[in-house]
């Protein structure tokens, strides 16, 4: 038998939340044997696309309650207020801590750190460097996790299976992408950090690698993924590749305008149209309407016709060359290389792309699950901070805050509960080895990888998108069904042990396909317009009935959809005010 | 990688892949593949492409495809 791998911790994912976990954790506990599983090198993780910046109350106009406030508006009450109100307490410390970890954050003339506003905020309150804010928070993150010789890493792992004994997670197995081998490694605790699931849709802001792996891997242990049918689109993405134009180009001042060059958001109760940037309207308002907004002006015929669907036009011409070099290099870097004009001289074609899924594994703020032993945090996780809408600039903060929280909780656990079961873990281990190798590597079917990608996708697309009601779901969960058939029946062209990269698509699919399998059942149960969710057969929200966390549970069939109350503390439910 | 031999009229383009499968060669070898040709593809499109289409054992890394992990290259 080989040698069993045997941590204390194990973190899966080298993101902003899985290394900020796992330095809080090593900060903590210099003695505890921490492991971070990630299926890229960790600056490749999700993380390094952020842009515009992390949210933190720091300037002396802004308060903690404002901060609060806007999340939860921004969240369409659908945030459990008592995490939304702890979350904007810690967040400027975890900023700071950055800081004094070497990240550049931009500045004022006077020295002081500079925010900027983003959509829904009352106050400006972005933090940013330039705008590759992910960028540099991954590599300072990445360079303070290497000081600590405690923290062992595997790159290009990548885990398929959690391994559940007595009723607790005692470790995961995984793959070594470089030999094929396939290992258990066992550990006291392990904390789900692998980002989000944005490539369940066909047009969408999040790499390669944001497969819903940690999601699914909670899922199938028993762990309810919760608020899954709430998927952010984010109004400006390029056409065709998808590629985020960050908020912050609109929170320096660009404008979105229709075919005609007219601002039409004025025309949905956001304006009035200053030519400033004015807090918490138009261009400045938040994520969800913004992208509904683009879906009425197509029906209007007021969008342009493009060779990857409509578009309207982000304007930046107005701030000059100066500012945008200054604060918008990496706008003008993208539009340039990705759709061939220059935002100084032209304006810049975007539509609405998936880009966040509020929903992930239900934890608690401390980021524990109700599995012991399983921990999650950062877009995997569901705390819920973010409800029904992320207010924009939220997510790195949020990766931060409770990246540290869950590292610090699974680090206690850890200490009280070593992986002990091992001839049992062992035994699982051989058990998933048995089913990547005959069930995918080496299975006999006829369905290509991408031909079941593509068709759980264009499912996602055509019913569970920004607009969706009672038959387009259905017709999309009967398509993901019939995808799951399929997918029995798999050949891969690659039976190979070194880089397969072709048997870790085919299990990132097989991870996708559960996580898009919650995503549309949850949308079909949810009978009511929430936030991101909006269902044309049910148009208003419905407090009485669905002031509620959704819990969807694997069942092997149809998810199990059950509900959770969300916690209220100082903000009983509102309507959602935007505009002057 | 290199791409030769551009065919505008068939609007297909050959990629000669540098490749190298260390469980069946010793070296690493070139391999050719013809492809549809699209003005506004990176070459990550045209890799793509032939891993989806053509042939799924042909390897490479990628995450971000916008230019800043790194990944890619």
């Amino acid at each position: 038998m080989v040698d069993v791998l045997r941590h204390d911790l194990l973190i899966i994912g080298g993101g902003a939340a899985g290394l900020r976990a796992a330095t809080a954790a090593a900060q903590l506990h210099p003695r505890l044997n921490i492991a971070i599983v990630s299926k890229v090198y960790p600056m490749r993780s999700h993380t390094v696309s952020a842009e515009g910046g992390a949210g933190g109350v720091i300037k002396s106009n802004d308060s903690l309650d404002e901060h609060i406030q806007d999340t939860i508006s921004g969240s369409d009450w659908l945030a459990d207020q008592d995490a939304v109100e702890l979350f904007a307490r810690e967040a400027p410390a975890e900023l700071l801590q950055l800081e004094h970890w070497g990240c550049p954050w931009s500045r004022e003339p006077d020295g002081s750190v500079a925010v900027r506003p983003f959509g829904g905020m009352q106050k400006e309150r972005t933090w940013f460097a330039a705008d590759k804010t992910g960028f540099h928070l991954l590599h300072t993150l990445f360079q303070t996790s290497l000081q600590f010789s405690s923290i062992r890493r595997y790159d290009e792992w990548f885990a398929t299976r959690l391994v559940v004994e007595n009723d607790r997670c005692q470790g995961v197995v995984a793959i070594e992408l470089r030999t094929g081998q396939i290992r258990l490694i066992s550990a006291g605790a392990v904390i789900l950090a692998t980002g989000g699931a944005g490539r369940i849709f066909p047009f969408t802001t999040n790499g390669a690698i944001c497969t819903g792996d940690g999601m699914a891997l909670a899922y199938r242990a028993g762990v309810p993924l919760k608020d899954m049918e709430f998927v952010q689109y984010h109004p400006t993405g390029l056409p065709g590749t998808g590629i985020l134009i960050t908020e912050a180009a609109r929170g320096e001042g660009g404008i979105l305008v229709n075919k005609d060059g007219y601002r039409y958001l004025q025309d949905y109760g956001l304006g009035p149209p200053d030519p400033w940037p004015r807090l918490r309207a138009m261009e400045l308002g938040p994520r969800d309407k913004l992208s509904q907004c683009f879906v009425y002006e197509m029906q209007k015929g007021r969008t342009i016709r493009g060779p990857y669907g409509d578009i309207v036009y982000l304007d930046v011409r107005h701030l000059g060359e100066k500012k945008i070099n200054e604060k918008i290099p990496f706008v003008r870097e993208l539009a340039r290389k990705y759709v061939g004009i220059d935002p100084v001289h032209e304006p810049i074609p975007v539509r609405p792309v998936v880009h966040y899924m509020m929903g992930g594994v239900h934890t608690d703020a401390q980021g524990a699950t109700p599995l012991p032993g399983l921990y999650a945090a950062g877009e995997a996780a569901c705390v819920s901070i973010n409800g029904a809408n992320r207010l924009g600039s939220n997510s790195l903060s949020e990766c931060l805050v409770f990246g540290a929280r869950a590292g610090r909780a699974a680090a206690a656990f850890a200490r009280e509960h070593p992986a002990a079961d091992l001839a049992a873990l062992e035994a699982q281990s051989r058990d998933e080895e048995r089913r990547i190798t005959t069930t995918v590597l080496r299975a006999e079917g006829t369905e290509r990888v991408s031909t079941l990608r593509q068709e759980m996708q264009l499912a996602m697309e055509s019913g569970c998108g920004i607009f969706r009601d009672e038959a387009s779901l259905q017709e999309t969960c009967n398509r993901l069904a019939r995808a799951r058939g399929r997918f029995m029946r798999l050949r891969l062209d690659d039976r190979s042990r070194v880089y397969n990269t072709e048997l870790v698509a085919a299990l990132e699919l097989d991870f996708m396909l559960d996580a898009a399998e919650a995503v549309a059942y949850s949308a079909l149960a949810r009978t009511e317009s929430r936030g991101s969710h909006q269902r044309t057969d049910h148009p208003q929200r419905d407090d009485a009935r669905f002031l509620k966390h959704t819990l969807a549970y694997r069942t092997g069939r149809a998810p199990r959809v059950d509900y959770l109350d969300v916690v209220i503390t100082r903000w009983p439910p509102a309507q959602r005010v935007y505009g002057g | 990688m290199m791409m030769a031999e551009q065919t505008v009229a068939e609007r297909t383009i050959t990629l000669e892949v540098f490749r190298y499968r260390p469980e069946q060669e010793s070296e690493p070898t070139f391999q050719t593949y013809a492809i549809p040709y699209r003005e506004d593809w990176v070459v990550l499109d045209a890799l793509n492409y032939i891993k989806d289409s053509v042939d799924g054992s042909l390897t490479y890394r990628w995450s971000c495809r916008m230019g800043c992990a790194a990944a890619a290259g």
